[in-house]
């Protein structure tokens, strides 16, 4: 599945649900939720992890969980304010889709 | 020495590839190998045997090479990206003034056969003859040529930052707007006083420079299409 353009959106949910977290966790959160569904090659995660810290809205420092040293996100108060705002934007694009679309499968279509 | 197993020879790989990141390369370093570990002993406590858990670990965390180009991105600031661009088109400038004196330079040379031992025309009291105007274009050739080459050569050396998305259409907008000045500048009368702005850098400067303008316009526009065009799975 192509996750272009709602990576962001994914991650600070998952940051958002597990508080602080590694990469390893919000992966196999992602995985976990979406049963499945999103089927990203997994490096590509940290560079967004990355970006996000770049751009003010996650924060991250090392940190020993179960006696590893691991590198731990978390949402800022920006983070926050961003979330909210994409989850907005999310559900009202998810509706309008969902009303072009349909619920039901097309006839003639597989 | 027993051999490397596939984490090790994808961190390697990586390593490789994030030269020059600095402390983010490092740390993303050290996140892949952490994730890469934790993914295969999970693996290994479900029954998997060890080889096949790190090539499965391996396979799901994407290609090094693409994993380091997200990175880089991620990564670069505007600082590193200025530098980077100012260096490239520094680089090619200074390809492009060499060619134009080259060019100046064969004409020169094409003059001096025709009419060996002439003064080139010129309205100073000390007219240099041409074959001094052939040595000092020449120089001036190879001195561009070294330098442009220099700048180009050691940013594939060095491997800074990736030139920023903005940079294709920005240069073909410039490459535009310049492309008339250079191009009508050479070849106007009205306009041909620009060849004395810049006449050390030889009579074709204008006219040439106006040419590589044109082209680089087409080149930075289609550049910036496929840049548009490319797939950025996951790229958030």
């Amino acid at each position: 599945m192509d996750l272009r353009g709602h990576l962001d959106l994914l991650l600070l949910t998952a940051l958002h649900d597990l508080g602080a977290a590694h990469g390893y966790s919000v992966i196999v959160r992602l995985r976990e939720r979406s049963e499945g569904a999103f089927d990203l090659p997994e490096g590509t995660v940290y560079p967004a992890l990355h970006r996000l810290e770049r751009d003010g809205l996650v924060a991250s420092e090392w940190a020993t969980v179960a006696s590893r040293r691991r590198r731990v996100y978390r949402l800022t108060p920006d983070g926050r304010a961003t979330l909210r705002a994409k989850r907005r934007e999310w559900r009202v694009f998810a509706a309008g889709m969902g009303a072009v679309i349909g619920p039901t499968p097309m006839e003639g279509l597989t | 020495m027993t051999e490397p197993d596939s984490v090790e020879r994808y961190l390697d790989d990586l390593f490789d590839r994030l030269s020059g990141t600095g402390g983010a390369g490092r740390r993303a370093l050290a996140e892949a190998e952490e994730h890469l570990r934790d993914d295969v002993a999970e693996a290994v406590s479900r029954g998997v045997p060890a080889d096949l858990a790190a090539r499965e670990a391996v396979a799901r965390f994407g290609r090094a090479a693409d994993l380091a180009r997200r990175l880089r991105r991620a990564n670069r600031s505007h600082r590193a990206l200025a530098l980077s661009s100012g260096w490239l088109v520094a680089g090619w400038a200074s390809a492009i003034v060499a060619l134009s004196f080259l060019l100046t330079a064969v004409d020169r040379l094409v003059e001096l056969r025709r009419t060996p031992g002439n003064a080139v025309e010129c309205a100073s009291t000390t007219c240099p003859t041409q074959t001094q105007a052939l040595e000092h274009y020449l120089a001036l050739t190879v001195g561009f040529g070294l330098l442009g080459a220099g700048l180009l050569l050691a940013r594939r050396v060095v491997r800074p930052v990736p030139v920023p998305a903005a940079l294709p259409i920005l240069t073909a907008v410039v490459s535009a707007l310049l492309t008339p000045v250079f191009l009508f500048g050479a070849l106007s009368p009205v306009l041909s006083d620009l060849n004395l702005l810049v006449g050390s850098a030889g009579i074709y400067f204008t006219l040439f420079v106006g040419v590589v303008l044109g082209a680089a316009t087409l080149a930075s526009a289609g550049w910036a299409i496929a840049v548009r065009r490319r797939p950025a799975v996951a790229a958030g």
